[in-house]
């Protein structure tokens, strides 16, 4: 069924009309042209699709848009203040965090949930929390460096 | 791939949800937190033309505390209950257990409610709430009931809930004084994997013995399986050979079958080391 | 290295901007007006016949703008329906006959995504089941139901030149390798050692699907993009199959997210390009995860390996690989070929017996895969080596020392090893384990062990990389190259050589994607090759660029060429820095108005020797080698099985590192992806049917599963003829990470692992065999 919905992504409300069942994913892609936002494995398991819902990490490709109305959606392009790097972007560029990149915009939000919820993450608790985020170049050691020069940065 | 064009009902209160499902009947299911009926739906392996949404019938997502016990309702997520100080308090082996599912994202998204409707063999919190002893809500247009969590899996994907009733909460009784509880889980291929297998264990002690121990396994029997007949070990403590018996009963009852994460011969094995070093974590005054 | 302002540094990634920022093009992203979207209908069955296909239902829903079948494609005029680098065996969408369950057999475009998958609901296809075979072994034998009826040889590549059409027999494609008297070497033997090792199909996942999008643009040319690694190859195929010329076929690859040989040769290109020549509208295909277990996959591979001892020396070794192609060849006779003859290993022995069969079954068609097959050979011959040196009571380590080749030895092919840094690779990784550390007694049920493994992977010769580079007026320039960018950081890395050889800095070089408009022919972006080959192509094109330059400040000032140097943007006298010119000097010299440019073409074109077939013996049978270690130290914990990785260290023989910090990445990286593959990555099919075909069940290495210790090694042997020394390291970390951990097993609890994945169960099993009550001794 089609119904019009307003949705508030990275502080603005984008009313568009939608499917009920239409992804977030596919509306935030499709719809709002957010390409940091991609599908990997449908189901969850990889983090590629990873937005920031009222701050957490929630995977888009397993939400209904319809019932993302009234929160916040925060997603990559969101990050930052638009002109320079966020410190946690700056620290995956320093610490040579990415390489094909396609996971990285879920990576870098699911660092911020992790240390907005847990400013000090020991590397187990770091580990833990970005277990779901799957990396095939493998760059895991990097992205463990750049979460701890990021914890530096932003825990003030 | 996309999901099929269908509608979702979202009903203002319990008794209109129950009526849009017996309104639809076949047509309609109800959506929890909605990670695997959204995956199901998302592989064209079910459809529904009708989904009803129960995050906006209010009440659904609130942990309850009620004289001693506690209530989680269905649409709390894994994440609540994670981090839920209350439960942590209570129930930390209920913390823990739903804490290792999937990934955090998972845990943001998926209901407790949900996670039991699936009756998935292989789930995480089944096999604590079964040692807690716990009981599932459920409202259907025949009225309220409670069902204990023992009877509530029928089968592999099937559960005592009838058409058209909706699981609203789970109830948990205060542990029993002198009570310990412990959920050890095995991956054997990735950590965030569904597990090779899960055992709970309650023990409530006294003076060194035995007072009541109940166990509960995953992985290993269509269902996540309640064990029986452990009354032996009343009174007793908790030797190599009372272990043994316990180990023969658990034995006999599970039915493993081989999947993706280990052969029957391997269950059957991690089973018995898994039941031993739950005992071993909760008895540990063993000499 | 001496004198060097920028080769050699490990400057930050060029790319990284727009990729840390989500902005980075990929072909998803690319919408175009009119776009239709695909959904494919894929074969249930391994093996059947197709005897009817109704599609009235789903072209009468609204917003489907075409219904495509196999036997419309082979009717289109001037179209071959079938394509394949070594086979033209794989058709674009299944005619007549399906030969694996995931075939695609209709494919639907519709205006949206969900339109086009409700469609395919409506397509009705009744199915004759034939016969199948899954089972490589089962495959070779005269009596098992044929894949394909006839091999059609595809001729696109100079080294597969030799391959043969006909045969009634799954074995497409046999390499032979004969030297010496291995049967008197057998008879004359101390010890005969036998084995049986297998390495299962698995993903290569990259985070990417695969994605095409092809449309007509206003001469009504055809353009593609995709997300491929071999840009010039998709033309090549598309302009064969298609009967379009080459210049009215474009095909652009942006940034990929991953390849690792998944995205080699031609994918859904020229499906989706026979759905934008009938509907004449944008064409865009992307896969679902579950797709891609059904679209490529790695080799199984199952092989026999034969060796003898005779005064604790190997003095021969018999290998019998049989590679599980699936239903489609794919590039599967290259692997079999160029893996192949390196089955024996890195070692002095004078009796080699090698016969490597590519052979088909009716399962997911396999390709290249990151270490083109050596993975699985090195997992055969390095387990085997220390089964071996373990029996002998000989230190694995010295027991590999003694045979591995020098350089200036000859290989099992007879060709002269260059650049071969295997037993310096087999000390550092020695050295950094502490392999001569008394090992500590052991109790309780946890107990560790430490393992070695070395192997070597010849690069694909021959092989071509052309580039050309153009030098603007301001001292900036521009790099046309068809190399993809995938990941392995190969943009910052021409940059910093074409950087080097003009006297600029990174940032003042563009490379320009692969657009086969303009970038020149390049093979493929794959096996470790484009450092070396398109480093080389743009080295030596910006360096007749610089001659030119050098030529007019010569004039100019009235020196020899050979005095001057360029750096820091000008080019000056050696040693007398203020004789000099700008660039923007020059050029305004030679042409005296803004905005010029200088360009220059080169191709890097290494050849190989004729290679014998009944032999496999070649003066020259690659450029070369990538000698690589792993040394890894774990935890079995004997009650469960499970294996706990603490150190992994991997050792490559990189040549010159142009980027040492990314030549690092390189090994870390292919080495964890092989610690996955190792521990549990396995396809699991029931009958040709895939069991665990998502992320829900197949598992990859997560950041919990680094080794506690890990750490990379690079050695710099030079090689002379590569770009300031450099070969290559994109597949070198992933050679012998298994060997390693399965030889790490066997020195914790002293049995052995002879089939992957190495799963808790698999040791448990092992250690319950071994003895019947699992009680360790000290």
């Amino acid at each position: 069924m089609k119904r019009e919905i307003t949705l508030r992504v990275n502080n603005k409300n984008e009313t568009l009309a939608v499917d009920d069942a239409d992804s977030l994913l596919e509306v935030l892609r499709d719809r709002l042209k957010l390409w940091s936002v991609r599908e990997s494995c449908g189901v969850g398991a990889c983090g590629s699709c990873t937005v920031l819902l009222d701050g957490r990490p929630v995977s888009s490709c397993l939400l209904l848009a319809v019932r993302s109305t009234g929160r916040e959606i925060t997603t990559l392009e969101g990050l930052g203040d638009g002109q320079s790097l966020h410190p946690i972007q700056q620290a995956f560029v320093n610490e040579r965090a990415l390489q094909c990149a396609y996971c990285t915009p879920g990576f870098v939000l699911s660092v911020k949930a992790l240390l907005d919820e847990l400013p000090h993450p020991s590397e187990e608790e770091a580990k833990e929390y970005l277990s779901g985020n799957l990396c095939r170049c493998a760059g895991y050691a990097e992205i463990l460096r750049a979460v701890r020069s990021a914890q530096e940065k932003t825990a003030r | 791939m996309t999901i099929r064009s269908f509608e979702l009902l979202q009903p203002r209160s319990l008794a209109e949800a129950v009526e849009l499902l017996q309104k639809h009947g076949e047509e309609a299911r109800p959506l929890g937190g909605g990670t695997t009926l959204v995956i199901l739906m998302k592989q064209r392996a079910v459809h529904y033309p009708y989904l009803v949404d129960l995050q906006t019938v209010p009440g659904l997502n609130r942990i309850t505390p009620e004289n001693g016990a506690l209530r989680i309702g269905a649409l709390v997520s894994h994440r609540m209950v994670e981090l839920s100080p209350v439960i942590r308090q209570a129930f930390p082996v209920l913390a823990e257990a739903f804490g290792h599912i999937g990934n955090v994202r998972v845990r943001q998204t998926a209901s407790v409610g949900g996670n039991l409707a699936h009756a998935d063999y292989r789930l995480d919190p089944p096999p604590p709430l079964l040692v807690l002893g716990a009981e599932v809500g459920a409202v259907g247009p025949k009225g309220a009931r409670m069902i204990p969590l023992k009877n509530f899996f029928r089968g592999m994907y099937e559960t005592a809930l009838e058409p058209g009733e909706i699981l609203i909460d789970v109830k948990i009784p205060p542990m029993p004084a002198n009570g310990k509880a412990v959920y050890l889980r095995y991956t054997t291929l990735s950590a965030n994997d569904w597990p090779c297998l899960g055992v709970a264990a309650l023990l409530t002690k006294e003076n060194g013995r035995a007072k009541e121990l109940r166990l509960a396994l995953g992985g290993v029997a269509p269902t996540p399986l309640l064990i029986g007949g452990l009354e032996f070990t009343k009174d007793q403590r908790l030797d190599d050979g009372v272990v043994e018996k316990v180990l023969q009963a658990v034995e006999a009852q599970i039915s493993p079958s081989s999947d993706l994460r280990g052969s029957e011969w391997y269950k059957r094995r991690m089973a018995r080391l898994f039941v031993q070093k739950a005992i071993a974590r909760l008895d540990g005054d063993r000499g | 290295m001496a004198n060097l302002s920028v080769v050699g540094q490990s400057v930050y990634r060029t790319d990284a901007n727009p990729k840390v920022t989500g902005r980075a093009l990929h072909v998803g992203n690319i919408e175009m007006p009119g776009m239709l979207h695909v959904a494919v209908l894929r074969s249930p069955y391994p093996h059947a016949r197709i005897t009817r296909i109704d599609k009235a239902k789903a072209e009468a829903l609204g917003g489907v703008a075409v219904v495509l079948t196999g036997a419309e494609i082979a009717k289109m005029p001037g179209v071959d329906a079938h394509f394949g680098p070594a086979f033209r065996d794989q058709p674009m969408l299944a005619v007549e006959k399906v030969c694996y369950a995931g075939d695609p057999v209709v494919a639907v475009a519709a205006v949206d995504k969900r339109t086009a998958e409700d469609a395919l609901q409506l397509v009705e296809v009744d199915y004759e089941p034939l016969s199948a075979v899954f089972d490589v072994l089962e495959a070779v034998k005269p009596e098992a139901p044929l894949v394909h009826e006839h091999h059609r040889p595809a001729k696109a590549f100079a080294d597969l030149a030799h391959v043969k059409a006909g045969q009634q027999s799954n074995i497409c494609y046999h390499f032979k390798l004969r030297t010496g008297d291995v049967d008197k070497a057998f008879a004359e033997a101390d010890r005969v050692f036998e084995d049986t090792f297998s390495s299962p199909p698995a993903q290569h996942m990259p985070m990417e699907p695969h994605v095409a999008l092809v449309y007509l643009d206003e001469h009504e040319r055809l353009n593609v993009w995709t997300s491929s690694q071999s840009p010039s190859y998709v033309r090549t195929e598309l302009s064969a199959t298609f009967g379009i010329p080459m210049n009215r076929i474009r095909v652009r690859v942006p940034y990929i997210g991953g390849g690792y040989g998944a995205k080699l040769y031609a994918k859904l290109e020229p499906l989706v390009t026979a759905l934008a020549l009938i509907t004449r509208k944008p064409v865009r295909y992307a896969l679902t995860r579950e797709e891609e277990f059904l679209t490529i996959t790695k080799h199984k591979v199952v092989s026999r390996i034969k060796t003898a001892i005779k005064n604790g020396t190997i003095t021969a070794r018999k290998c019998e690989v049989y590679w599980d192609t699936g239903a489609y060849a794919e590039i599967g006779p290259r692997i079999g070929h160029k893996s192949g003859y390196t089955s024996a290993g890195p070692y002095r022995i004078p009796n080699v017996w090698i016969d490597s069969y590519c052979v088909y079954t009716h399962r997911v068609p396999a390709g290249a895969f990151r270490g083109f097959g050596v993975p699985q050979v090195i997992w055969a011959y390095d387990s085997q080596t220390d089964i071996i040196a373990r029996a002998l009571g000989a230190d694995p380590v010295e027991f590999r020392l003694r045979p591995a080749l020098d350089e200036g030895e000859r290989f099992a092919t007879g060709t002269i090893v260059r650049s071969f840094g295997v037993k310096e690779a087999i000390r550092r990784a020695a050295q950094a384990i502490e392999w001569s550390k008394p090992r500590a007694r052991q109790t309780g049920t946890k107990r560790r062990g430490k393992g070695i493994a070395a192997g070597v992977k010849a690069v694909l010769t021959p092989s071509i990389s052309g580039a050309i580079v153009i030098l603007n007026a301001d001292g900036t320039a521009n790099v046309l190259s068809s190399t993809v960018e995938m990941g392995q950081g190969s943009e910052t890395t021409l940059g910093q050589i074409v950087a080097e050889e003009l006297g600029l800095t990174v940032d003042r070089i563009h490379i320009v994607q692969p657009d086969t408009d303009v970038t020149p022919y390049d093979t493929i972006t794959a096996g470790s090759r484009s450092t070396y080959h398109m480093g080389n192509a743009v080295r030596m094109a910006a360096g007749k660029i610089k001659t030119e330059l050098c030529e007019i400040v010569a004039a100019k000032l009235e020196v020899a060429p050979d005095d001057l140097i360029a750096r820091g943007g000008r080019v000056y006298v050696r040693g007398m820095e203020e004789r000099g010119m700008t660039i923007g000097e020059i050029f305004l010299a030679k042409f005296g108005s803004l905005g010029t440019t200088l360009a220059a073409e080169a191709v890097c074109q290494p050849t190989a020797s004729h290679m014998d077939p009944e032999t496999g013996q070649s003066e020259k049978c690659t450029e070369y080698w990538f000698p690589s270690a792993t040394a890894a130290e774990v935890e079995v914990d004997t009650e469960t099985g499970q294996l706990k990785v603490l150190q992994l260290i991997s050792v490559g023989d990189t040549g010159t590192a142009i980027n040492p910090r990314h030549c690092e990445q390189q090994l870390l990286g292919a080495a964890v992806m092989h610690l996955g593959l190792t521990l549990f990555e396995e396809m699991v099919f029931d009958e040709g049917q895939m069991v665990n075909g998502s992320l829900l069940d197949y598992q990859i290495a997560t950041i919990k599963d680094i080794p506690q210790a890990f750490r990379p090694i690079v050695v710099e042997v030079a090689h002379e003829d590569g770009p300031f020394g450099a070969k290559g390291v994109g597949e070198t970390g992933a050679l012998t990470v298994a060997p390693a951990i399965a030889n790490a097993i066997e020195d914790a609890v002293g049995v052995r692992i002879r089939d992957l994945p190495i799963t808790p169960e698999r040791i448990l099993r092992a250690l319950a065999e071994k003895s019947a009550t699992v009680t360790l001794k000290d």
